[in-house]
């Protein structure tokens, strides 16, 4: 390893240790943004989060699949599928968030 | 609170002016009164301004904890002497009271001032991508008010039933802990610690900017490590900031209230209350303001000895040039 990847793969280990440490303390006011968009019914579900990133999981395998499976097209699809889980999360009736985040998945893949 | 921080305030200027006296008095032969100064006629407004608006209170509140003064008996106004003091004092909320403003004071600054630190380090050790906007994220909490903050974490996250860890316990199969219920300190400790690490940040991380990247380099070309650097370079660097932090939250951690009085209330019994919240329930939930005073009277003489040791210790730090 060259002096150059040392401090390379150093930069990206200690960037991502600050994102985790930043992401965990922001969340609790990104949490309070997101159960101000709940009906107060859904703001006591937890469930939300679970479904959103199973449905968006499951989304991004079906779009997947007909093509190869390969970690590049997956990182394609990263953008949107974060975009389908915070717009998801919003959401308040179940079934409205799979179909959601299916049909953003599905989408992008056509555009390509 | 007022006395407390006008003391700490005061000193350096005491000093300044002192300092100003014995260089400029020794050469001039005659000495002009300082009352022919206009400066002084000048300044006087203000300076009674400022001297009532801390005296009318500090009266009042020595009149007021001297007498008997309960909102539910008007008209019983007769002189006590120190009545209200020991009945403040031999009251039963008064050492648990104590013992945990120093507890929410001391693992506060602790935390802050530790975990301050090692996360400013970790955003000056190197570049990465998205670095301003994770400056951002981490002093976010700051801007948001007590209250809010208090609620967001008793509703959204200690819940044993809608919060955020109840969910997380039930994943591992663990029973949801009522946070609030069965550990009232150490809830507020993380709630008010969540609230005050972005300040120590903030203030840690732009005293590390400062920091002259020449002798940083000039360790490294002598052989020393990042921890050797960090522990002999950057740690002594921050001792400054450091004192500055320590002294300005000591002085709001002492009068936590609003996340106090929106999560558990003081409760249970007296496991979350602290001084400024046992004087609230003194004078607003039992009407009496007497034995409010005496508390109050309490807190700015313990208020007091906290900045005397502080600007003891730390003071040096901040006028005295290493």
């Amino acid at each position: 390893m060259t002096l150059q990847q040392s401090r390379r793969l150093q930069s990206l280990l200690l960037g991502t240790l600050a994102w985790a440490i930043a992401i965990l303390i922001f969340f609790p006011i990104f949490w309070m943004v997101l159960t101000s968009f709940k009906s107060e019914i859904d703001a006591f579900a937890w469930n939300s989060v679970v479904i959103s990133f199973s449905a968006t999981a499951l989304a991004m395998l079906i779009a997947a699949t007909p093509s190869v499976m390969s970690l590049p097209d997956l990182a394609r699809h990263l953008p949107c599928a974060s975009t389908a889980i915070v717009l998801s999360l919003m959401e308040s009736s179940d079934g409205c968030r799979s179909m959601l985040c299916i049909a953003m998945c599905s989408t992008s893949t056509e555009k390509r | 609170m007022g006395p407390g921080q006008s003391c700490t305030q005061s000193v350096p200027i005491a000093m300044n002016v002192s300092t100003a006296n014995v260089h400029q008095g020794i050469p001039q032969p005659v000495r002009k009164s300082r009352l022919s100064n206009p400066g002084w006629f000048l300044v006087s407004p203000s300076v009674a301004v400022l001297l009532l608006w801390m005296i009318v209170p500090l009266g009042m509140t020595l009149y007021f904890s001297l007498i008997r003064y309960n909102l539910l008996y008007p008209g019983e106004n007769q002189f006590v002497g120190l009545e209200n003091f020991t009945y403040f004092i031999t009251d039963s909320g008064f050492l648990p009271g104590a013992t945990n403003t120093l507890l929410l004071v001391g693992s506060v600054l602790l935390i802050s001032v530790v975990f301050g630190v090692l996360i400013s380090a970790l955003l000056e050790a190197s570049e990465f991508f998205g670095r301003g906007l994770v400056r951002v994220l981490l002093i976010s909490p700051f801007f948001i008010m007590p209250t809010v903050g208090a609620l967001i974490w008793k509703n959204l996250i200690f819940h044993p039933v809608s919060g955020i860890l109840a969910a997380l316990w039930k994943l591992f199969g663990a029973e949801p802990v009522d946070w609030l219920a069965h550990y009232p300190l150490l809830s507020i400790i993380i709630i008010v610690s969540w609230q005050w690490l972005p300040f120590a940040i903030l203030i840690l991380m732009t005293a590390m900017q400062s920091l002259d990247q020449e002798q940083k380099e000039a360790a490294r070309l002598d052989g020393a490590g990042p921890i050797a650097i960090f522990w002999h370079l950057t740690l002594p660097h921050l001792a400054r900031p450091i004192a500055v932090v320590v002294m300005i939250e000591t002085i709001f951690l002492l009068s936590v209230f609003a996340e106090i009085f929106t999560t558990t209330n003081g409760g249970p019994g007296y496991a979350s209350t602290n001084l400024a919240y046992l004087i609230y329930n003194q004078a607003l939930v039992q009407f009496d303001v007497g034995m409010a005073s005496a508390g109050g009277l309490i807190a700015v003489v313990i208020a007091n000895i906290a900045a005397i040791i502080l600007v003891r210790m730390l003071g040096k730090n901040l006028t005295d040039k290493p």
